[in-house]
């Protein structure tokens, strides 16, 4: 599929209708913008704590000073964008796949991207891919910057080698501010993708884990003497695959994938794994439903 | 194991070759399908764990190739034709199945003939690789039902179609056509399958030695080189027959006839008999017969009186001595005869008055004669006379049916006038023509007579030195001329006058010269009929065409009873026996001696040897065949 026409009127139509949907999901959830924790030049009461020189006497509770005697200063929860962190990873084994699996990611990420500019929330994409330092989309926020996420994800050309540690530690230590970071990858990592989940939780940013499988990668239906390369590493094996071979491959692939899980689970970390004949909008809601994602 | 087919030599060359290219394809590296996949190490992960089993992954390559090898070996072999059993050199086979009437004997059941194909098809079921064989029936008129094949259907097909016949065996056609069919051909074989009675003299004139290197004599039967084997059939010689049956009409009174029966025993032990004479299938006459072993007995039947045509002579049991089958064959035990029609010849005479002619006419109970005078003859009369005697006239033109001339003069005479003599005396006469049958001319006397001059086709019957004095002609229409008048010679005070009348009245009518009261099977048989083709229809009520030359149809027949023979001219029934003691004769011969030397049982049949394993190598060829396509379509095998 051309990247085109990924995002086309009917995709935009969708992802409205995603936004209405996510709505109502969680309206007995959360019923405004993301709060921070921070205390500051909200309307919302949040606490008390004791006068010291140079506060403003504006925010004094002399109600309280009436009754107690004593000087508190009113706290009121300060109103924050809330930073939402796409990381696709954009390497080569990506661009297999029938349809490419990043054509499918650029779907996720860019509904993704819709509900949290829906919600004024600052929504930044980072690729991840060797060589691909520097290139990312700078934090924006509101509706109307969709088609600037679209733009991006266009321009998105898959290629090199899959490295997440290395692509999530240049994240962290270039975005200063904290929030949810979402990890789109399929996961292909030859060092693992252990390194790359844990800098996120150590750096206290809230990672979210969705796995892209091509339903044909996890159960080829290749049979007889072959010649397989790595895309990313150009790798060659001659392999006779035989239906033993495959089941054997399909259990190894169905525990890369549930080793994934496992890894998040024990570390509390929101895991989907989205396989590329699930239409993306199904993928959405359920990420939705399952909660986690949008406080 | 031999092998029908190619050579062991060409067939491991063949197998050789196919096996160094199959051999050398699968050494050969393939180019393999390159499949681009976006994680290479996950394979790596699940072949690392298969790498224990490699050894059997490379061993599957080898039972592959060894698969294929087992294949094309199956494949050289069936091309091979390997039989089972020891291999030896092709022969060229004669089976000669006797199926005279003696071979419907039912001391083997179902009969001797059934028995004999029998023996035939194991024979056939045992030919060796390479040998070629081909069918003789031995009937009346031998003939060979195929051509030398060595496909045990088609040779089966070939016995199955030889059909028992009722007439005796002609061995020595039988056995010349084998020795032709033989002559040349690699490792000849003649095996006679049959009850052995067949004539001594027949045997005895077979040739198989080639010893003194002269060619045998143009009356022997030339086998010399050929393995003349001899397979019996047959237990029993309880036969009785009837050998002879005769009828005829008496000339002077047709209307009785005579009878003439013989019988003979075959057994070994008395016989007491009835022997049954029918007419019509009417009784006649019974009369018991009591015969010793080997002995034959006639029966002449005088005076018999009837309007019947058809007779017929049965032996049967004698009820006093127990019912059931007579004897091993039932088809000796009748026979048949026609008696010849009973018909009154219309005569017409053309003469001014002859007393003696007349006379001598009137004897004759067969014929009724009508006269008129010569100046009464009218062409036109022909059509209502069997015959037309002139007396001193010649017609101008010959009428349309049997004359006799007496005296004819001028041009128009039938046989040409050539001049007279004077007192002639006969010295040569015809005396195997019917017309001179019972007739004296010696010492005759006359005053003259004309000399006839002779067509080719003619016959002269009398003839004074080189004058020929009565003429005979048979076609257009039968015609006899006496030269002179009998008023002017003895011949009317003698015997040979009526007789001579007689005869000629006779050979006009011409049924007693060519009626047969009953053929012989066997034997060619020329019937009276018209056109060019007639139609027998034989007592089984099956028919057949068979063309008719010169007004006789001519058959060999096979069936023992009444046939009828329809053509232009109507049908006819002719009878037909079997009349032969020979045949009759069915004691088979345990054994043979041929030209000094004992025939031996055939040997080298082996039924194993013609079991043919090509078909079964091929079906294991396709089952490993199908079998490898499904292990390489399952991984088992690559």
């Amino acid at each position: 599929m051309p990247s085109a026409a990924l995002f086309d009127e009917a995709f935009l139509k969708k992802l409205e209708y995603l936004y209405v949907v996510s709505k109502k999901v969680f309206s007995g959830r959360i019923r405004a913008e993301r709060r921070s924790r921070k205390t500051g030049s909200g309307v919302e009461f949040a606490d008390h704590r004791g006068y010291t020189t140079g506060d403003d006497l504006r925010y004094l509770d002399w109600g309280v000073y009436g009754r107690l005697g004593r000087l508190l200063i009113r706290l009121f929860e300060e109103e924050e964008d809330l930073h939402i962190y796409l990381l696709l990873d954009a390497s080569a084994s990506m661009r297999t796949g029938r349809p490419p699996k990043i054509d499918y990611a650029r779907q996720v990420v860019a509904a993704l991207a819709y509900v949290g500019l829906s919600n004024l929330d600052r929504i930044s994409i980072v690729p991840l891919a060797v060589g691909r330092d520097g290139r990312r989309m700078p934090p924006t926020r509101g509706k109307g910057r969709i088609f600037k996420v679209f733009e991006f994800l266009r321009g998105l050309e898959p290629g090199g080698a899959t490295d997440l540690s290395a692509g999530v530690g240049a994240f962290v230590h270039e975005s200063k501010r904290r929030g949810v970071a979402v990890l789109v990858s399929d996961f292909y990592d030859p060092a693992g993708y252990e390194g790359a989940l844990n800098l996120l939780r150590y750096h206290r940013f809230e990672p979210f884990v969705l796995q892209v499988v091509d339903p044909g990668e996890a159960r080829p239906s290749l049979l007889g003497d072959l010649e397989i390369i790595d895309c990313e590493t150009g790798e060659v094996r001659e392999v006779t695959v035989s239906p033993r071979l495959l089941a054997a491959f399909a259990r190894e692939h169905q525990a890369l994938c549930e080793g994934l899980e496992a890894f998040c689970s024990a570390r509390g970390i929101p895991c989907f794994r989205a396989e590329t004949s699930t239409p993306f909008d199904e993928l959405i809601l359920r990420v939705f439903r399952e909660g986690g994602f949008l406080r | 194991m031999s092998f029908a087919g190619a050579s062991l030599v060409s067939l491991a060359t063949g197998f050789a070759l196919a096996a160094a290219a199959l051999t050398t394809l699968y050494v050969l590296k393939l180019r393999l399908r390159r499949v681009e996949v976006p994680f290479a190490r996950l394979w790596a992960r699940v072949l690392a764990e298969r790498e224990s089993s490699s050894l059997w992954r490379r061993l599957r390559r080898i039972v592959s190739l060894l698969v294929q090898l087992v294949l094309l070996a199956l494949l050289a072999l069936a091309a091979g034709d390997p039989r089972l059993g020891r291999g030896r050199d092709a022969r060229t086979i004669a089976i000669v199945i006797d199926a005279s009437a003696s071979m419907r004997a039912t001391d083997e059941r179902p009969n001797r003939l059934e028995r004999a194909k029998e023996e035939a098809r194991k024979l056939v079921a045992g030919l060796g690789a390479g040998d070629r064989a081909l069918v003789i029936r031995l009937d009346a008129q031998p003939v060979a039902l195929g051509g030398l094949e060595s496909d045990d259907r088609e040779l089966s097909r070939q016995i199955d179609a030889v059909a028992p016949t009722d007439a005796p065996a002609d061995l020595e056609r039988g056995l010349r056509l084998a020795g032709d069919v033989l002559r040349g051909q690699p490792h000849p074989t003649a095996i006679l399958i049959g009850d052995g009675a067949w004539p001594r003299e027949v045997l005895d004139r077979v040739r198989l030695r080639a010893d003194d290197g002269r060619a045998p004599a143009l009356s022997a039967i030339d086998l010399r080189g050929v393995d003349l084997r001899y397979l019996p059939v047959g237990s029993s010689s309880d036969n009785v027959a009837i050998v002879g049956f005769a009828v005829r009409r008496y000339p002077q009174n047709r209307t009785s006839y005579e009878v003439f029966v013989e019988a003979q025993s075959f057994r070994d032990r008395p016989s007491s008999l009835r022997l049954e004479l029918r007419e019509d299938g009417e009784i006649v006459d019974v009369q018991h017969l009591d015969l010793g072993p080997g002995e034959r007995a006639a029966r002449f039947y005088p005076n018999l009186a009837g309007s019947g045509a058809r007779l017929e002579a049965r032996l049967r049991p004698d009820p006093d001595r127990g019912a059931g089958a007579l004897d091993a064959l039932p088809l000796d035990d009748v026979a048949y005869a026609l008696l010849p029609p009973l018909k009154k010849q219309r005569v017409l005479l053309v003469s001014p008055g002859n007393l003696f002619l007349e006379g001598a006419l009137l004897l004759d109970e067969n014929a009724a004669l009508e006269r008129v005078p010569p100046a009464a003859w009218d062409p036109a009369l022909a059509a209502r006379y069997d015959a037309v005697v002139f007396d001193g006239f010649t017609p101008p033109a010959p009428p349309p049916l049997p004359a006799l001339y007496l005296d004819p003069q001028g041009p128009a005479s039938p046989f040409t006038v050539a001049g007279a003599v004077q007192a002639p005396l006969i010295t040569d006469v015809a005396e195997k023509h019917p017309l001179m049958r019972w007739v004296t001319l010696r010492d005759l006397n006359m005053s003259r007579s004309s000399r006839f001059s002779l067509k080719p086709g003619d016959v002269a019957l009398a003839s004074s030195a080189r004058d020929v004095l009565i003429a005979a002609r048979e076609s257009p229409e039968k015609t006899v001329a006496l030269g002179f008048d009998v008023r002017h010679s003895d011949l009317p005070l003698r015997v040979a006058f009526p007789v001579l009348l007689v005869n000629a009245l006779e050979w006009f009518a011409g049924d007693e010269a060519t009626l047969q009261a009953a053929f012989r099977t066997g034997e060619p048989w020329r019937v009276p009929a018209a056109g060019d083709e007639a139609t027998v229809r034989d007592p089984d009520g099956e028919t057949q065409r068979v063309p008719v030359v010169d007004g006789l149809a001519r058959l060999v027949g096979r069936k023992v009873g009444f046939h009828t023979v329809e053509s232009r001219g109507g049908a006819r029934t002719i009878a037909a026996n079997l009349g032969s003691a020979a045949e009759s004769a069915i004691r088979p011969a345990r054994e043979l001696v041929v030209d000094g030397k004992k025939l031996e049982a055939p040997s080298g049949f082996d039924a194993r040897l013609r079991r043919e394993l090509w078909a079964m190598l091929v079906l294991a060829a396709l089952a490993l065949a199908l079998l490898e396509w499904w292990t390489y379509n399952r991984r088992v095998t690559v």
